[in-house]
């Protein structure tokens, strides 16, 4: 049986194909254009964007939701939420969402090696403490139905954690379980 | 402003979890804005079967009280079986999501904007279900 895994998990840019009609840029309403152009940067060329602008609200309200969790001011820092989103993609078998986001965590982080080490042999790679509470958090509750328990919280209070630091986690965790089954489920990653 | 997380969690007004919320007003406003689109707004799929999907997607996960909120207002359809069982596939598996799911709804009566119309709305129970998870953890090791 094939599985999104065997694509890889290169950490480079990756294009998307769509498995399902996306809409034609040219036939798009203004209000179809300014959901695409609140989503995200490129959003009008690239096909995940104009497969989901079809439901044009509903992307509208994700693309809020996922800006306010991933990118807005918080106590959590963006890399330790990139981190979680970036692990959580790993596990699923998101190679476009593992590798987008392990670049940013390497951006904001600049631990390339830890990623490099994760991408190509998944999440139980050896790492520092901090990140391995983060990740093992990150990956019990990912599964389905959650596995994290009281012990994975508890690890992350050990490293300094505040309760909404742990929220943020938790809420890049949740945004990960829906992105992931967006993204590998729509359509799949190709190299440029 | 309160949200279907917080009802479902039992999360009560000044309790620490509701102050813990207020921290992140965008995202309590944002999820119930994404939330009303999924359920609220017009679509080839039904409200009977957008909440009989929610309801199975929860159950997956193990969230009674979510299951249980999308039951109530549940229906079937005779097309419910093929769209539970790509909720299913999606939601316990994810990597083994093929082209062939998708043609397969195409071929039950799906038009690609309700494609993409079931995948946000399992997306969105499986990020509830996390959450929901996640702040029980925080309420029971404070």
């Amino acid at each position: 049986m094939t599985s999104t895994h065997d694509f890889g998990f290169p950490m480079e840019s990756l294009n998307w194909k769509a498995w399902a009609p996306v809409l034609d840029i040219a036939r798009a309403t203004p209000d179809e254009i300014k959901v695409l152009e609140e989503s995200h940067a490129k959003a009008k060329e690239n096909p995940y964007y104009l497969l989901l602008v079809q439901e044009a609200e509903v992307l509208r309200q994700r693309s809020k939701l996922f800006n306010t969790i991933m990118y807005g001011p918080r106590g959590a820092s963006r890399a330790e939420r990139e981190l979680a989103a970036t692990a959580e993609s790993r596990l699923n078998g998101c190679p476009y969402c593992a590798s987008v986001h392990a670049m940013r965590y390497v951006q904001m982080k600049g631990d390339a090696d830890l990623m490099q080490r994760m991408m190509a042999d998944g999440v139980d790679v050896p790492m520092p403490p901090r990140a391995r509470a983060i990740v093992d958090y990150s990956v019990a509750l990912a599964a389905t139905p959650s596995t994290a328990t009281a012990t994975h919280v508890q690890r992350l209070r050990d490293e300094g954690m505040e309760d909404a630091e742990i929220l943020d986690i938790t809420l890049s965790v949740a945004m990960f379980a829906n992105a992931n089954r967006l993204m590998q489920t729509l359509g799949e990653a190709v190299r440029p | 402003m309160r949200d279907v997380i917080d009802d479902l969690a039992g999360i009560t007004p000044g309790s620490r979890l509701d102050v813990l919320r207020a921290l992140r007003p965008d995202v309590r406003s944002s999820l119930t804005a994404y939330e009303a689109a999924i359920f609220q707004g017009e679509s080839g799929l039904s409200q009977a079967e957008r909440h009989a999907v929610a309801q199975h997607v929860a159950a997956l996960n193990e969230e009674a009280a979510l299951a249980a909120h999308h039951g109530t207002r549940a229906g079937a359809s005779p097309r419910l079986p093929a769209l539970r069982a790509y909720a299913t596939l999606i939601t316990r598996t994810p990597d083994q999501a093929t082209p062939e799911a998708i043609a397969a709804l195409m071929q039950a009566g799906l038009a690609p904007r309700d494609v993409v119309m079931l995948g946000q709305l399992i997306a969105h129970l499986n990020f509830q279900a996390r959450l929901l998870a996640g702040l029980r953890l925080l309420e029971h090791t404070a």
